[in-house]
């Protein structure tokens, strides 16, 4: 690492950039927009507007990459009145109703520039306009506009920073096309920042080893980089991503999807691991920071080395890269319908959501099954059902799985006309809105909806303890369990003893793993011929999201030992405090059953204790295990290393741990800065 | 046949080149006054296996040891005291999966037929070497070393590859002289792979850390082959 970029790095970590920073009061906008009933697609085209009118140009020392915030808020668009009396009116939003969790198609805008878009709009506008497409005239209207106010920031950044020694104009690049991987990323970092002050959030970076690759290697070529100095570029790139991101909307600090896919297979199938994602994994490891978030895609035929150099990442305590199965995701997302080119192109959404950059407009997280939550439900169902024959463990299992059904069926019902907020400038850089004159929020190529199932080890531990407690060992019956339940078992030490040294998820024992196979084989289909009038399909996943934290507060004690206010294992893990032989039957377990029809995304969380990489040779073996995982058929996976003592210490002590980072659940945080529900649940993942 | 152990632990990754799993065997015949596991002393303690049980508990993960090119590693306790268990392990572990490799961690307390017996049949010995001389021994782990001293002489002419591993328990064995005669014990054998002295920490016991692992003296290499 350069001294420029050392020192570029610490001051970033110590929130310099903060001192430019100043609070707007949005209200008097808000209520003009109120007053004149401002449509949708103007007030996020004069959002934006006046967002980037209050932006100063700012600057800090060392940087060869402009643009920071400096306006802390963005403007409110719709008042909380006006929001609630849409749904009441039968509208369903994701979250917050903006366009979010999406990866804009950045590379032709790259590589043209802008100028070229608003070409692109003029031609359209003037066929709109002689078609009488009111619609499209709006968009593209307002379109045009907020290019410009893009532009303009752009030229005033250059005005102020002319005076400044070694300052590179933005703007020409930014109109004209990028030719140097500099001018390439000056580009990407002033898309991506006008796309948070356009008011989306969990802006994906997408797959930047291969739009920047032609660049890198042009530079390279003409002898404008080496290897040296294009790791600066990709460095400094990454530091930036680092300035605004406290001001990013997100459930947790860190929670704000600046994701990365590395790796993987071109659109035409061909390996598309390169020297430029090599200089990313190197730039994360140098830099250490928290975004952006790594993710590396990998398949059986990808070399050890790969899964080394992730790895490193991984023995640094970055907790990724996170890895995604080509083998597995690719087939999954073309049965969903996806095209065989698009599906090869997939990146994530923010956490792991799978998502093909530009053409996705999918809602990957749209909301959430609880398994633990549905299980409780049906035990009472079964404990209130008439007395006739005698109860079987299919029984249970059964009314599990209608139980999955029902809530899953609830979902569909509540989604079915939910609407996006306009943006019109993520439109212009997202695929084919120019040419179908439609703003990106009224629909891309692919409009699906994702559904998380949180909880899924809890629930097969606790369906297993039932089988054991109730139909084999016959400690109790079904109706004393259901009641000791709602006690935490008390009174009842052998039972709750029975309940932990019952049969988990993680241990390599048919007797919990043929349960999950059987649970996630039913929830893979669960949504089989449901759309969504948006002409997308419902896609079931094995993540958790924040729901992990949330679905555990819905529910009691549940039969797996887990008393009531313990959370739930994050996305697809052991549960939690759980004994485990070990990370090889961790694997082993969680990659039996068939996980291409749950591809929504959602990770095998694992810890692995930092101990692993006292010898240099850890690394090798960590990433044999990862290799393991993706050879058996898993669809995804990221790491924690940590050590329990010292995540005890950083709560006691965290002045002193300002740098740990720790995976949460899609992506990484500092831990100091995360609230101590989070904390408390991280220190009690089992440590492999 | 029968035998006792206390646990078996997959994914181990200091015991040995590749992933391992180790494989603890009840009861030592030392008593190290540092020892941080004397539940793993006694020889009544643990639970009676056969070796064909062991060898499938260890087998259910042929398939990530032999990608990994991981294998096995005996341990304890003293794995010697139970020679015949040991290498009864082994030949059934190898017979049913023949690319596995296998490695040991002893304190060399054993008669020398034990210690022939299956030191020839492994890829690997951890070789303990807790003081340079008798009087160490006897002061600090109740044995008389003879035997010890007998076997690593006949060890460095094996040809097995081996690594000397000494926990450092301050104020006991971690002077300058003492650290000097034991790699002059070792020294010089076209077999030996490393020299790995192990910071001792009153709570975990001996652990590897980042630093400090290799005396600065030796010429040897860390026990990667």
């Amino acid at each position: 690492m350069t001294e420029r970029i050392k020192s570029l790095l610490d001051r970033t970590f110590d929130k310099e950039q903060a001192k430019f920073r100043r609070d707007v009061d949005w209200k008097p906008l808000l209520e003009r927009f109120v007053a004149e009933g401002t449509s949708d697609m103007a007030r996020a085209r004069i959002g934006l507007e006046e967002m980037l009118k209050a932006e100063t140009p700012a600057f800090m020392d060392g940087e060869r990459l402009a643009f920071l915030r400096t306006v802390k808020q963005i403007p409110d668009l719709h008042t909380d009145e006006e929001m609630a009396a849409r749904r009441a009116a039968g509208t369903a939003f994701g979250e917050k109703g903006v366009v979010f969790n999406l990866t804009a198609d950045f590379a032709p805008t790259i590589r043209d520039g802008l100028d070229a878009r608003l070409l692109e709009i003029d031609a359209r506008l003037a066929r709109c306009r002689a078609e009488g497409d009111a619609e499209g005239i709006e968009f593209l209207e307002n379109a045009t506009l907020s290019v410009k106010a893009v532009l303009d920031l752009a030229e005033r950044y250059d005005a102020a920073g002319a005076a400044r020694p070694s300052y590179q104009a933005v703007a020409p690049a930014l109109r004209k096309g990028a030719h140097t991987l500099h001018e390439a990323l000056q580009t990407l970092r002033i898309l991506h920042y006008a796309m948070w002050c356009e008011g989306e959030y969990h802006c994906g970076l997408g797959r930047i080893d291969q739009y920047l690759f032609p660049y890198y290697e042009a530079d390279v070529k003409a002898g404008r980089l080496t290897e040296e100095t294009a790791l600066e570029e990709m460095e400094e790139f990454f530091i930036a991503c680092n300035r605004d991101s406290d001001l990013y909307i997100g459930v947790q600090q860190g929670d704000n999807g600046q994701s990365v896919m590395l790796g993987g297979v071109t659109r035409d199938g061909k390996p598309a691991f390169n020297d430029l994602s090599r200089l990313c994994l190197k730039a994360c490891g140098e830099l250490k920071l928290v975004d952006p978030k790594i993710n590396l895609r990998v398949d059986k035929s990808t070399p050890i080395e790969i899964y080394e150099l992730g790895t490193e990442l991984t023995a640094k305590g970055l907790g990724f890269p996170q890895y995604a199965n080509d083998d597995v995701v690719i087939p999954a997302l073309q049965r969903w319908g996806y095209e065989l080119e698009d599906a090869r192109d997939y990146s994530v959404a923010a956490c792991w959501e799978f998502l093909v950059p530009g053409c996705g407009m999918d809602i990957n997280n749209i909301d959430a099954v609880s398994f633990v939550g549905a299980l409780d439900a049906a035990l009472r169902v079964l404990t209130q059902r008439r007395r006739g024959a005698e109860l079987l463990f299919d029984d249970v299992k059964r009314e599990f799985f209608a139980e999955i059904q029902r809530r899953a069926d609830a979902l569909v019902k509540k989604y079915a006309h939910v609407e996006i907020l306009p943006g019109p400038f993520v439109s212009v850089i997202s695929t084919d809105c120019i040419k179908k004159a439609r703003d990106i929020s009224k629909g891309a190529k692919y409009n699906n909806f994702g559904i998380h199932g949180t909880g899924i080890a809890v629930a097969v531990d606790s369906l297993a303890s039932v089988r054991e407690l109730v139909f084999e060992k016959r400690l109790v019956t079904l109706e004393e369990l259901v009641k000791l339940l709602d006690t935490d078992f008390a009174g009842r030490p052998d039972v709750l003893a029975a309940a932990k040294a019952a049969p988990k998820m993680g241990n390599a024992d048919a007797r919990a793993d043929d349960l999950a196979k059987e649970l996630v084989a039913f929830w893979g289909h669960t949504f089989d011929g449901k759309r969504n009038d948006r002409g997308g399909i419902f896609r079931p996943g094995t993540g958790s999201a924040m729901y992990y934290i949330w679905h555990a507060r819905d529910v009691p004690a549940s039969a797996d030992g887990r008393l009531k206010g313990e959370p739930l294992s994050a996305n697809y893990a052991p549960s939690l405090d759980v004994p485990v032989k070990g990370p090889v039957s961790v694997v082993r377990s969680f990659t039996e059953p068939d996980l291409g029809p749950v591809c929504n995304g959602g990770p095998l969380t694992i810890e692995i204790h930092d101990s692993a990489f006292a010898m240099p040779d850890g690394v090798g073996k960590v990433a044999n295990l990862v290799k393991f995982f993706i050879e058996r058929g898993g669809h995804q996976m990221q790491i924690n290393t940590i050590n329990r003592d010292t995540l005890l210490d950083a709560q006691a002590h965290p002045e002193r741990h300002r740098h740990l980072i720790v995976r949460v659940w899609g992506w990484s945080g500092y831990f100091i800065e995360l609230d101590k529900c989070f904390q408390d649940q991280i220190i009690k993942r089992v440590e492999l | 046949m029968l035998g006792r152990i206390f646990e078996i632990r997959e994914f181990t990754l200091q015991d040995g080149p590749g992933p391992r799993t180790t494989v603890f065997l009840q009861g030592c015949p030392l008593r190290c006054t540092w020892c941080h596991n004397p539940e793993g002393q006694e020889f009544g303690a643990g639970r009676e296996m056969t070796d064909e049980e062991v060898a499938a508990e260890v087998l259910k993960n042929a398939d990530f040891l032999v990608m990994s090119k991981g294998g096995v590693t005996l341990s304890g306790g003293e794995p010697l005291a139970q020679a015949g268990f040991a290498a009864a392990i082994i030949d059934r572990i190898r017979a049913k999966e023949p690319r596995l490799t296998h490695a040991i961690e002893t304190s060399g307390f054993a008669s020398a037929e034990d210690y022939r017996t299956v030191v020839s049949r492994l890829d690997f010995v951890y070789q303990d070497v807790k003081f340079p001389d008798l009087d160490g021994y006897r002061r600090w782990t109740g044995v008389d070393a003879t035997p010890i001293f007998e076997n690593i002489k006949w060890l460095k002419k094996s040809g097995v590859p081996f690594a000397a591993r000494v926990p450092c328990i301050p104020g006991v064995n971690d002077s300058r002289e003492t650290k000097s005669a034991i790699v002059q014990l070792v020294d010089g054998a076209s077999n030996l792979r490393g020299i790995e002295f192990l910071p001792y920490n009153r709570l975990a016991g001996a652990k590897y850390a980042k630093l400090g692992r290799t005396y600065p003296g030796s010429s040897s290499r860390t026990c990667t082959r």
